[in-house]
């Protein structure tokens, strides 16, 4: 999309050497997203139009200061903004993903490096220049230690050759998503038919002989499709690794309430196990890389609010219901009275639900809910 | 041990000799012809009408209660569901509902009677001592439970003193011949179910029960038939029957786990020999008796998602809407040679790649060995067309 619409405006403009412009914007953006911004006052930007141009000629990238900047004004690619203080014009792109897909060409060209430290940031471009140009394993493997969930989106482009190396490489990426003291191990074999197998354990790193093969309900196995990278395989196994340490046993929900007062309690324990559950589950699963991330995206899942007399509805079983709003802490109260709840959603307690949906999933199971969906957010749609 | 780990070739072959002999029966094939999966494809989704209607509706909104040989109790306890009556029950001919339910019913029970005469081989028939067997546990509800229950009945019929299970051939209107085979194949289940670790383990347990176990044993049913009274139901939770069977499972799970030593051990040996049976006789055999043969699916993205479970994840494209939960597939693979039967099916839908169908299954172990070779094959995208 980005390449068409890049295209598609310069020969709009009639800007002679797209190819150069876009280099040139590459390089200027990777500079600027290496500071966390995408924009730069006109000084600046001058300056570093400049400097990128003087480093594409060292490289025989060719042409002179004044046709590049000439290229890129006329490509119509970055647009001068009126901020307003002082009446500055600050040099952006025409939009912000624009500055991401130069930065992005730039690195695949190889004509930058990705910065060292790698921050939310970075996540874009680190997506786009994936699907442009495969990452390298070192590359892979700074994603999988900084920006863990990237890794997800940037497997999916990956097509490096499975060779001696992999089992390494890919062990190497498990070990760094995931929060183990021990680390894990991949042993990978080939089939007859060639077909390339991965699973992770206890064992040893490495390539085992066909028939030395473990079995494959021996532990978490995938059998790669033709042209899977080690990215790929590595991103399937912690897939599987996530999804079974999400998994948690249903245990009996309490019996029916009878009292305003009892469904209160039996949903103020059930969110304080909530609570708990979700702090081990963390522990369990989140990458050292990105550990407050994925608690910031989890969000805190005590409830404030009041706990109403049951009503009868037209579909499905009597609830008793709830108003709330999430929070830290659990302060959960029966309403004062049978009054039936409010009917409209004021800003207090915006959120409702009722008892019975709450406490019919267990406190385990619904907070491995709500970091597997954070993870889905983090990642992308229906990964886990 | 998980169920399926003690399944060999000869118990495997057994039961789809077993499943033949009865799908050549007339009342099979009269009702085997009515259901979806039998329909082509076009006849299926809205095209469908009748009890295919009826029936597809109910696997949709009631799937994990509809197993294909408990149809005949199964179906009337949905009908009366006000729930599921709201949503657009399609409508069928009342006659010609109540004839094929009476033909069900035939199905239902000579599935019955096969199991209570196979049953009927453990050590120590008709005398079981397990606590599972309390009244109004899972295994023995009358109520909503996805097990073949044991019934009183079956253990005063006096099935262990039958040659064969007694008559099925006449439910299934089975020809003289036809007879022959039927009480042929049945025995031959009945042999390898008792060369089985279940069985075998069965029987060893119940030999080392000394007098503090056997009491032990009866003291757990006891609480059992307590805990898992009317009234203890109904504290519990009086109509909604989902609570009401976790309520039964928990508590039975919770009196079987406070047993330690022989008692433990036996209570144990049993479960496997009632997990063997539900997944071999119960559910396969009923697939394989109404659906023929499994067929052969292309798939891709084979994984295995639990360590030590014979469970596989794989996807599918672009069959994956016309195979349903409780199918039996063969996979086109090198990972997994036995057969597999579907427990999970979810759809991803993603405005770039479009529609994916993931499912996972659980692997038949030995099916490879014990079954004939897959010749129906659901045809790939990739082959040259």
């Amino acid at each position: 999309m980005y390449e068409l619409t890049v295209s598609r405006m310069a020969d709009r403009a009639n800007a002679g050497d797209v190819r150069i412009a876009v280099a040139v914007l590459g390089v200027v953006f990777a500079e600027l997203l290496d500071e966390g911004r995408r924009y730069a006052n006109p000084l600046a930007w001058d300056c570093m139009v400049a400097e990128a141009t003087a480093f594409l000629e060292e490289r025989g990238g060719a042409t002179d200061v004044a046709a590049v900047r000439e290229a890129v004004a006329r490509s119509g690619l970055v647009n001068a903004v009126i901020t307003g203080i002082g009446h500055t014009t600050l040099r952006v792109p025409v939009h912000d993903s624009f500055a991401d897909y130069f930065a992005a060409r730039a690195h695949a060209d190889g004509l930058v490096c990705l910065p060292v430290t790698l921050l939310e940031n970075d996540e874009n471009r680190l997506w786009l220049s994936s699907q442009m140009q495969m990452l390298s394993d070192s590359e892979a493997l700074a994603v999988a230690e900084q920006l863990p969930f990237s890794l997800v989106r940037v497997s999916e482009s990956d097509h490096n050759p499975i060779s001696e190396q992999t089992p390494r490489m890919v062990a190497a990426l498990l070990n760094a998503v995931l929060p183990d003291r021990t680390d894990v191990g991949v042993r990978m074999w080939r089939t007859a038919n060639g077909k390339t197998m991965a699973q992770a354990g206890t064992a040893a790193t490495g390539w085992v002989d066909p028939e030395r093969a473990p079995s494959v309900f021996a532990g978490q196995t995938v059998v790669a499709e033709d042209g899977d990278g080690p990215t790929v395989i590595a991103v399937r196994l912690w897939r599987l690794i996530l999804k079974h340490r999400l998994r948690r046993d249903r245990r009996l929900r309490p019996r029916n309430a009878r009292s305003r007062q009892e469904a209160c309690d039996q949903l103020s324990d059930h969110c304080r196990d909530v609570v708990a559950a979700a702090t081990t589950i963390l522990t369990e699963v989140a990458p050292p890389g990105a550990v407050d991330r994925l608690k910031e995206t989890v969000g805190p899942l005590g409830m404030t609010g009041v706990v109403y007399e049951r009503q009868g509805r037209e579909v499905g079983p009597d609830g008793w219901p709830v108003r709330y709003r999430n929070t830290e802490a659990v302060d959960l109260t029966a309403a004062p009275d049978s009054s039936p709840p409010p009917e409209e959603r004021n800003g207090d307690y915006s959120a409702w639900s009722d008892v019975e949906a709450r406490v019919s999933t267990s406190p385990e199971a619904t907070a491995a809910k709500a970091v597997g969906e954070a993870v889905t957010k983090l990642t992308r749609n229906h990964w886990l | 041990m998980n169920p399926g780990e003690d399944t060999s070739p000869d118990l495997w072959a057994a039961i789809w000799r077993l499943a033949e002999a009865w799908s050549q029966s007339p009342l099979v094939q009269e009702i085997a012809a009515t259901l979806p999966r039998n329909q082509p494809f076009e006849k299926r989704g809205d095209k469908a009408v009748g009890i295919p209607a009826l029936v597809q509706h109910l696997d949709l909104h009631a799937g994990m209660m509809m197993k294909p040989l408990m149809y005949a109790s199964r179906i009337p306890a949905l009908l009366s569901q006000p729930l599921l009556a709201g949503l657009g029950m399609p409508a069928v001919d009342q006659d010609e509902l109540r004839d094929w339910l009476q033909k069900a019913a035939k199905l239902e029970g000579a599935h019955r009677v096969t199991l209570g005469w196979l049953r009927a081989s453990l050590a120590g028939y008709p005398i079981l001592r397990a606590p599972q067997l309390a009244p109004s546990t899972p295994l023995t509800t009358e109520e909503m439970t996805t097990r073949y229950i044991w019934s009183k009945d079956e253990f005063a019929s006096g099935l262990n003193r039958r040659p064969a299970p007694p008559t099925v051939p006449d439910l299934l209107g089975a020809d003289p011949k036809g007879a022959v085979e039927l009480d042929e194949a049945a025995r031959d289940v009945g042999r390898a179910l008792a060369k089985s670790r279940a069985w075998v383990d069965f029987r060893g347990a119940l030999h080392s029960l000394d007098d503090d176990a056997k009491e032990a044993l009866r003291a757990a049913r006891r609480e059992l038939t307590e805990r898992l009274s009317a009234e203890a139901l109904d504290d519990h939770e009086p109509k909604l029957a989902l609570p009401r069977a976790e309520y039964r499972s928990h508590t039975m799970t919770e009196v079987i786990e406070s047993l330690t030593g022989p008692a433990r051990v036996y209570a144990d040996a049993f479960g496997e020999v009632d997990r063997l049976l539900d997944l071999t006789m119960g559910d396969i055999f009923g697939e394989l008796v109404l659906f023929g043969e499994p067929w052969r699916v292309p798939v891709f993205n084979v994984e295995t998602p639990k360590p030590g479970e014979p469970i596989v994840g794989f996807e599918t494209q672009p069959i994956g809407a016309f195979l349903a939960t409780g199918q039996i597939l063969w996979l086109q693979n090198e990972a997994v040679p036995d057969a597999v039967r579907v427990e999970l099916h979810s759809m991803k839908m993603d405005q770039v790649e479009g529609m994916h169908d993931h499912f996972e299954a659980r692997v038949l172990l030995n099916t490879g060995e014990g079954w004939p070779a897959a010749t129906i094959q659901i045809p790939s995208n990739d082959d040259p067309q």
